[in-house]
């Protein structure tokens, strides 16, 4: 498959040809004039071209074309080669020699590139077995830093495992696990219950070949570390981070978390055929695609000084990202959904009805089964039926409403009462929807956000890299993203509060720059779409009905400026938490309304 | 412009290359250049490894420094049970017996740990073929000439036997009266498959194996608890089985087959049917992974033109609309009762 996009003609600048040159601490003290970037995932590698106009970057092609990680290629730089090779025959740039090499830096006749850079989701996750005290203290703590990498739990070994010490050591021989995350013990606290959980562990990795067996990651009570080193020897790789619970009260992640992403990339991005290619490519270190989205999803929340949640659904994982001004970015990466290979687990996780009742038309569930498990054989094909697109997108409801109690589960104490600013959207299946407002749709289905936010959508694929990109070379990072890198959806405009369906929810007066007013009422149990395209503003008086709260409190009234986007100004009236009815028919109609709502 | 996606190889004679990999490290028996049959075991490794703690302090009071001047057993002697492990010395020579057959694997903190005798995984060859290579402690790679088919799903196992259709046409259910030939040690093909208690009575009178096109997705976990390999070679649901694998598969008629499983936490390599015959000169090794051009001939994996054979008559250069709204690049196929329709490329097949 290939997908193709041309932004505009090709007009080759002249670039210097000297290297763009690098400060010690690896910034670029010469921005570059023209760069590709790559997001290498599980069914596709997109690539995109960007060049330096006046006074911003804009985004000149983009390619996707299958991943060629897989067989029959097994070679992932192959993708990107046909995709760049693909992007200079759009635009009649020559950007790699006759041996299929990047011409970097660009060169003053305009052939090449100044930079390179790439993120990677492609590798499968990093198999992992949980040992640790108790269930709901350190292996809770455990899993919630596994979950800011791609990572994916085999097995759990606590004091409340009722198998025999032989059997735990026999999961270990059985799973293979790449990696086995220790916590456990509060600094200061438990020694000797965690170090017999260490001897089980020592036979159990010793038992498998030097090829197999796993690394380890000690997180735990600080006190046991030298013994633990000493008993493991030196034929396992141990590696320490802080304890991930030093107290029963206290938490700390970041550490750990790190060192399971760096794992990530040492034992599996590094493991990708033809990876070391990509690599000499790249000025730049590869980073994995979940820590790169988080990067600039930091970047956004600074920039708009507030709350911003990125969302990805993914073929072969979800991830959620929760950035905020002055907090520490919260990332949730889930690799056991997607809408690629590993969608049929959703039958696993939530019941088939689950699914079908996000359908607006009846579907026989036989059918639906059978569509899961195809999706999951052929995972890079797309919808072109009205049934199938509907169906994939409520299988999308459901992964994600999965993701998102892992989420929840994941930030305790989160920053939920903090107004969202602004909803990012990313992942095949919701970009490339006929209809933007159709995933605007379903993530407002999902996540249930309330306040007045804007929403944006990475529809050609660029975000995460641009992230990568930004750690390097931030005024191109920034450039590009500011020159229309994403797609602005316009605003939405949710109020909490309970009503019956018919009552008043808010009423609206929009008075737009060329002086139109528009003035509406918008019911309880409703969503509609007023018309604000994109490069428009326009001043929009909010007023709730007294059950209602926009972020100002209960039928309190605000004037606020909002932008205009390819979706419009959105106000979802259905309330907060809404539920479908169980009336399959009244719940159909329900959701062709909404989806007629934001425009079809 | 290059549009590449995925195929699928479907070659009467061919040469093929397979990896026969151990799930673990182990042990590679055949040796490049030798020639193989398919009950030939190639690698082996130690099967499901049984543990057993032996707290050989605890239970003698003494120090794992005293423990290891009074072992009398190294590391990786297998030991019977009821043999002697440790001597205390003293008065009646107290000591500590083996409480199993097996071997001493590690000695921890004062624990003797035994490796329980193991029964060993042997890998074999499953199909008539010739190493190539051998991959260290993990197998071989073998070269077989014959024909080979790439299916979509397998329930998790493997085998070999004798082919016999027993279905008439390409779609037709797999039913109980498909059972009432000799089908014991038969690697049976049939259409599709939609129902459970054929499957059970499919076990009960010994086939070695089915290739069926398609399965319904409730039956997946009954297929993969069979005791013999399920195959399917187009996708789940009930749309039967490509006439061109049918056809092929049915010219095989009482031929030797092998049945290759797709390797778990190998992405991409897929589950192969393969038919060894007789090399003959010029056959190679298919191209899989070209682009795609007109004349090919292809199959669209998604509706409303799902599980129908087409030939490409032209790549689109511009992204199309698509009756949903949507823009995807892609080509026109003419399909086999002659009709030509527009097909996203991301949904076709190539048939090689």
């Amino acid at each position: 498959m290939t997908t193709n996009e041309m932004m505009t003609d090709t007009s080759a600048e002249s670039a210097p040809d000297a290297a763009a040159e690098q400060t010690t601490a690896g910034l670029s003290t010469t921005p570059p004039k023209s760069f590709l970037i790559a997001d290498c995932g599980s069914v596709n590698t997109t690539v995109a071209l960007f060049d330096a106009a006046a006074d911003s970057y804009r985004l000149v092609a983009r390619v996707s074309v299958p991943t060629t990680a897989i067989e029959p290629w097994s070679n992932i730089h192959l993708g990107i080669q046909e995709a760049v090779a693909q992007i200079a025959d759009i635009t009649g740039r020559i950007l790699m020699n006759q041996r299929g090499d990047l011409i970097r830096p660009a060169r003053i006749s305009g052939t090449g590139v100044d930079a390179f850079a790439a993120v990677i989701s492609a590798a499968p996750p990093l198999d992992t077995i949980l040992v640790g005290l108790f269930e709901k203290v350190s292996l809770a703590s455990a899993r919630r830093a596994l979950n800011s990498a791609y990572t994916r739990e085999l097995d759990a070994f606590s004091l409340a495992d009722t198998r025999s010490e032989s059997e735990q050591i026999g999961s270990i021989v059985r799973h293979q696990p790449d990696l086995i995350f220790v916590a456990g013990g509060a600094n200061g606290g438990a020694e000797e219950r965690l170090l017999q959980l260490i001897d089980t562990i020592q036979i159990g990795a010793l038992a498998l070949s030097d090829v197999k067996r796993p690394r380890v990651l000690f997180a735990g009570n600080i006190a046991v570390r030298e013994r633990i080193r000493t008993t493991l020897g030196e034929n396992i790789h141990l590696h320490v981070a802080e304890n991930v619970r030093p107290s029963l009260e206290s938490e700390n992640l970041a550490d750990a978390g790190q060192i399971v992403n760096e794992l990530y990339e040492a034992l599996k991005i590094k493991s990708l055929p033809g990876i070391q290619d990509i690599s000499e490519w790249s000025g730049f270190p590869l980073q994995p695609t979940a820590q790169a989205l988080a990067d600039i999803t930091t970047y956004f929340a600074a920039l708009q000084n507030g709350r911003v949640i990125a969302v990805d659904l993914g073929a072969s994982n979800v991830t959620f990202v929760e950035a905020a001004p002055e907090k520490r970015t919260r990332l949730c990466v889930q690799s056991d959904i997607g809408m690629g290979q590993p969608i049929a687990n959703i039958l696993d996780k939530k019941p088939l009805a689950d699914i079908l009742r996000w359908l607006p038309s009846p579907m026989e569930a036989e059918q639906a089964r059978d569509f899961i498990h195809n999706k999951a054989l052929y995972p890079h094909t797309i919808p072109v039926t009205e049934p199938e697109l509907r169906l994939e997108q409520a299988i999308a409801r459901e992964a994600l409403r999965d993701s998102v109690t892992e989420m929840h589960a994941s930030w305790e104490n989160g920053q939920a009462t903090t107004p969202l600013n602004l909803l990012l959207i990313g992942g095949k299946t919701l970009t490339a929807a006929p209809r933007p407002s159709q995933s605007l749709l379903l993530l407002l289905d999902v996540l249930q956000p309330t306040g007045i936010f804007a929403a944006a959508m990475d529809v050609y694929g660029v975000l995460p890299a641009l992230g990568a990109l930004a750690a390097y070379e931030p005024l191109a990072a920034v450039q590009s993203l500011e020159g229309g890198a994403l797609l602005d959806l316009g605003w939405v405009v949710a109020p909490i509060g309970k009503g019956h369906p018919g009552q008043p929810a808010l009423h609206i007066v929009m008075e737009s720059e060329d002086s139109q007013r528009l003035e509406v009422e918008v019911e309880y149990g409703t969503i509609e779409t007023l018309p604000l395209a994109a490069g428009q503003s326009a001043k929009v008086t909010l007023r709730p009905s007294r059950r209602f709260d926009v972020g100002f409190g209960p039928g309190k009234e605000k004037q606020v400026t909002i932008h205009g986007g390819a979706v419009g100004l959105v106000i979802d009236a259905r309330g907060r938490p809404f539920n479908l009815p169980a009336d399959d028919e009244a719940r159909q109609a329900l959701l062709r309304q909404w989806l007629w709502g934001v425009g079809g | 412009m290059d549009y590449f996606t995925r195929s699928t190889i479907i070659a009467p004679l061919t040469r093929i290359r397979r990896e026969r990999l151990l799930p673990g490290g182990g042990e590679v028996i055949a040796k490049i250049g030798q020639e193989v049959a398919p009950t030939l075991t190639v690698a082996r490794m130690a099967g499901k490894m049984n543990f057993e703690i032996v707290p050989a302090c605890k239970l003698l009071r003494i120090s794992p420094e005293e423990l290891s001047k009074r072992l009398l057993v190294r590391r990786g002697d297998t030991v019977k049970m009821g043999a002697r492990l440790v001597d205390k010395g003293g008065f009646g020579r107290k000591g500590l017996d083996s409480p199993v057959d097996g071997t001493l694997y590690a000695v921890v903190n004062g624990r003797l740990v035994f490796q329980q005798t193991a029964q060993y995984i042997e890998l074999r060859a499953l199909a008539k073929g010739r190493v190539v290579n051998r991959i260290a402690n993990r197998g071989v790679v073998l070269e077989i000439n014959g024909s080979r088919i790439q299916a979509i799903w397998d329930s998790g196992k493997e085998g070999f036997g004798v082919i016999h259709t027993t279905a008439a046409t390409a779609d037709a259910p797999f039913a109980a009266a498909q059972l009432e030939d000799d089908v014991n040690n038969r690697i049976l093909v049939t259409g599709k498959i939609t129902q459970a208690d054929v499957l059970e009575q499919a076990e009960q009178a010994g086939v070695s194996g089915l290739i069926a096109g398609s399965i319904a997705a409730h039956l997946l976990p009954v297929a993969m608890a069979a005791s013999y390999p399920v195959f399917v070679t187009d996708g789940i649901g009930e749309q039967g089985m490509l006439p061109q694998v049918f056809q092929l598969l049915q010219q095989s008629e009482a031929r030797h087959v092998a049945l290759f499983n797709s390797p778990p936490n190998q992405s991409g390599i897929r589950p192969e049917i393969v038919i060894p015959l007789e090399a003959v000169p010029g056959a190679d090794l298919p191209s899989a992974g070209r682009p795609l051009v007109v004349g090919q001939s292809v199959r669209i994996v998604r509706r409303p033109f799902d599980n129908q054979v087409g030939v490409v008559v032209n790549l689109r250069k511009r992204a199309q609309m698509t009756p949903i709204g949507s823009r995807a690049y892609g080509a026109d196929i003419k399909l086999s009762d002659g009709q030509v329709v527009f097909a996203p490329i991301a949904n076709l097949d190539a048939i090689i």
